[in-house]
């Protein structure tokens, strides 16, 4: 069970960084949520 | 389209392509390494044959059997425990490749701990393999983590209560499998696969088992071989024996109350005689600078030298390093004094091999010569 939480709590913080990437007009903050995204994808699909 | 939408996608794109690479490298290091055991295998098992939760997960660790075929002792030689602890999975490897059993039987499992095999602890800035050159080439071995991969056990209590004494570890321990003796059929992750080697220990009837370690230089109990008391006169005239050579070693007692540990466990719960051995690793130090294969492999370090030289700390350090071939060559003779003071006292079963390198041969070929 708690796997599965953990797996939801990361795919929404995910979620809401690409929002956040697609919405955000500074492209400094934009690569900074880029930064931001490549440990959570990887925690998502159990790579990392 | 809008131009930061634009930045966005190409960014995107770039993190794919970034997460493609470590995903590609990280996958890497789940790949089981290959071994080459030597002609005088006669079978290969894995833990999931004494513990059936673990079958098709990264627990799953592979069980090299070599039976002479003629009565004996049975022994069962365990690297990898820790697989930061590189000397005692490099015995383990030296012994599967090279050793050919004349009387009893020996079984090997040089990655016991295979799933901290997979990934290495945080914030060590530890590498992932160290390269050695041997007959067939560049070979490529894992360092790991000292303990289970969070992938397969997560998450960490904050306190860890062994199974069954209660006894309280940090939450870290849960995932160390030398605190996990005796495990547990439905238990952790890590307690699974303690107990899988308890039930093997139990149904292959093991005389004696050894399981071999590495530690910081800074820690006292290095270069020592622990044991259960019931063991007491063996490990104290392999010691004396090791003297002979010119090794030392010293002779420690499993504490009875500090529970979990193969010493102690394996010892007050089945019938064999446990040993475990402790070499000196730089790379475990927390003096220790720059932290690379390099250092696993040559075991030298400056900063090392700097705090023997100025006598800041009661260390064990040579100031010519403390390399794997010294250490592996530490593993392996003590593995040969331990035997040969169990043949010394054991009257109806023996254990008898060859083909398997001295501590001489060792410093002086290199633990590269014997490695396939």
């Amino acid at each position: 069970m708690l796997f599965w939480i953990y797996i939801i709590i990361v795919s929404i913080i995910t979620w809401i960084v690409l929002v956040e990437l697609f919405t955000e007009r500074d492209w400094k903050k934009q690569i900074a949520l880029a930064m931001l995204l490549i440990p959570f994808l990887l925690r998502i699909f159990q790579i990392k | 389209m809008k131009k930061h939408l634009i930045i966005a996608i190409i960014i995107l794109v770039i993190v794919i392509t970034l997460d493609s690479i470590s995903a590609i490298e990280f996958i890497a290091m789940k790949s089981p390494e290959k071994l080459y055991p030597e002609n005088s295998i006669t079978k290969e098992a894995s833990l999931s044959e004494y513990c059936s939760n673990l079958k098709g997960t990264s627990g799953d660790a592979e069980i090299y059997f070599f039976d002479s075929g003629n009565p004996g002792a049975t022994v069962l030689v365990l690297g990898g425990t820790h697989p930061n602890e590189s000397a005692g999975f490099i015995s383990a490897v030296v012994l599967l490749e090279n050793i050919i059993p004349k009387e009893g039987k020996f079984i090997i499992i040089p990655q016991a701990c295979s799933s901290g095999f997979t990934c290495t602890d945080p914030m060590e800035g530890a590498p992932e393999f160290f390269t050695l050159k041997t007959k067939s080439g560049l070979r490529k071995f894992r360092y790991g983590s000292r303990v289970s991969s969070p992938l397969d056990q997560w998450p960490d209590p904050l306190v860890y209560s062994q199974y069954p004494s209660g006894q309280q570890l940090s939450g870290f321990e849960t995932r160390n499998l030398n605190r996990s003796y005796p495990g547990r059929n439905d238990g952790t992750f890590t307690e699974e696969v303690g107990f899988a080697i308890m039930e093997l220990i139990k149904k292959e009837k093991v005389d004696v088992a050894i399981d071999l370690h590495e530690a910081a230089p800074e820690i006292p109990i290095i270069n020592a071989i622990i044991v259960h008391e019931k063991c007491r006169d063996i490990g104290a005239s392999a010691v004396l024996n090791l003297e002979f050579d010119n090794l030392q070693y010293a002779l420690e007692i499993s504490p009875k109350k500090f529970r979990g540990l193969s010493h102690r466990e394996w010892g007050d719960g089945t019938e064999v005689l446990p040993f475990l051995m402790e070499t000196s690793n730089p790379i475990q130090g927390r003096l220790r600078g720059r932290t690379n294969s390099e250092l696993i492999v040559s075991g030298k370090d400056e900063q090392y030298e700097r705090a023997v030289e100025t006598k800041s700390f009661r260390i064990s350090y040579e100031l010519t390093g403390e390399p794997l071939s010294i250490r592996v060559g530490r593993h392996i003779q003590g593995i040969k004094a331990i035997l040969d003071s169990y043949n010394d006292v054991s009257k109806d079963k023996k254990i008898i091999f060859e083909n398997i390198p001295s501590y001489d041969d060792l410093i002086k070929n290199g633990v590269e010569t014997y490695l396939k």
